[in-house]
């Protein structure tokens, strides 16, 4: 079986670990808990017909006292860049840490995951923003961690664009 | 003796040694701690096991390792990587290095760190608090500019004196509300259009 490693990327409180427990487990709990460290989870998405085994990286958020460490993005076939809709400043989180992986993992694929759709009311991330997002070639897809919504779908986005890169240098 | 002493003390540093074999396995070296025990199931010193399957985070700290366990390598550390161990969840760092030819692991629990977490968590909550401070600042600042107005075609209206001093009164208490306002976190920044 393929196997990809997958990294979770994002500022804190962004619902990094909320999107794996979701996707891994069909879990959800509101309380905010921080990540320390690197949590490592597996799953196997079926797509394109293929089934592949996902080792998803559930990077700790990056913030003034954590910083990502180059050595665990090294070796990723691809990331999430997930971003808490309700809080703008997390987008410019979103693209400082996609900077940093390109420079380290390369032209990889990715998907921006506009995370906590059920709180649509409080956004602070509007319709322009998002499609300005699309315009720039990016998947961007919107998610719950709490409802589910599109989270599978996010994961899945990642997969078949992993799989369909062309091998990396 | 020495293996006594050497025992008791991996014990209670809570680490374990374990040497990489050709044929991928792992070795133990050492006594097992107790979060080890079961991906080495009797965990007697010298049981060889697989134990990517059980902290799964090896897999990638063996690819990284290879150029720590070259002859001419030096130790290199991986982590923290948190684990899930029975219903705990331990923060564990790995550290490669060559001895005498011999690849080897230490893997070690990292008990600083995890008690470090509780800071970590207050100090984020606390900014997340901040955060929702800013933005109902923020939030403020429209009816305030409202507020400003129409105090302003207040004071330009021909009003009788009676009023025209409350307006003024009005008028004196808002611009305090405006300088305190003022000194407040500035907004979050708006994005480009």
């Amino acid at each position: 079986m393929i196997q990809k490693k997958v990294c979770m990327l994002g500022g804190f409180a962004v619902g990094k670990t909320s999107l794996v427990a979701r996707f891994v487990s069909s879990i959800f709990s509101e309380k905010y808990l921080s990540t320390v460290g690197v949590k490592i989870d597996k799953k196997v998405v079926a797509a394109d017909g293929r089934e592949t085994m996902l080792m998803i990286w559930d990077i700790y958020g990056q913030d003034d006292f954590q910083t990502v460490q180059p050595s665990q993005l090294r070796g990723m076939s691809g990331y999430l860049l997930v971003v808490d809709g309700t809080r703008r400043a997390t987008l410019e989180v979103a693209r400082q840490l996609h900077d940093k992986a390109r420079e380290i993992a390369g032209d990889v694929p990715f998907v921006v995951v506009l995370n906590k759709a059920d709180l649509a009311t409080s956004w602070e991330i509007d319709d322009v923003a998002f499609f300005k997002l699309v315009e720039q070639g990016w998947r961007v897809v919107k998610t719950s961690a709490k409802t589910g919504e599109g989270v599978e779908h996010a994961f899945e986005t990642l997969t078949r664009a992993m799989l369909n890169a062309p091998p990396h240098a | 003796m020495t293996d006594t002493l050497f025992g008791h003390l991996f014990r209670a540093l809570d680490l374990a040694i374990v040497e990489r074999l050709s044929d991928g396995l792992f070795q133990l070296l050492t006594p097992a701690p107790v979060w080890l025990e079961q991906a080495f199931e009797a965990a007697p010193a010298g049981a060889r096991a697989s134990v990517d399957g059980a902290f799964p985070f090896l897999e990638d700290v063996v690819h990284q390792a290879r150029a720590a366990w070259r002859p001419d390598g030096t130790p290199q550390s991986f982590g923290p990587f948190a684990a899930p161990v029975g219903d705990e969840e331990l923060l564990l760092r790995a550290t490669a290095l060559n001895v005498e030819g011999r690849t080897l692991l230490v893997l070690e629990r990292l008990q600083g760190v995890a008690d470090a977490r509780p800071m970590l968590q207050k100090a984020r909550e606390r900014m997340l608090e901040g955060e929702d401070l800013v933005r109902r600042v923020h939030a403020l600042h429209p009816p305030a500019v409202a507020i400003d107005r129409t105090i302003a075609s207040l004071r330009a209206a021909a009003l009788p004196a009676d009023q025209q001093a409350l307006v003024t009164a009005l008028y004196e208490a808002n611009e305090r509300l405006r300088d305190a306002l003022g000194r407040l976190p500035a907004p979050p920044v708006r994005q480009r259009r």
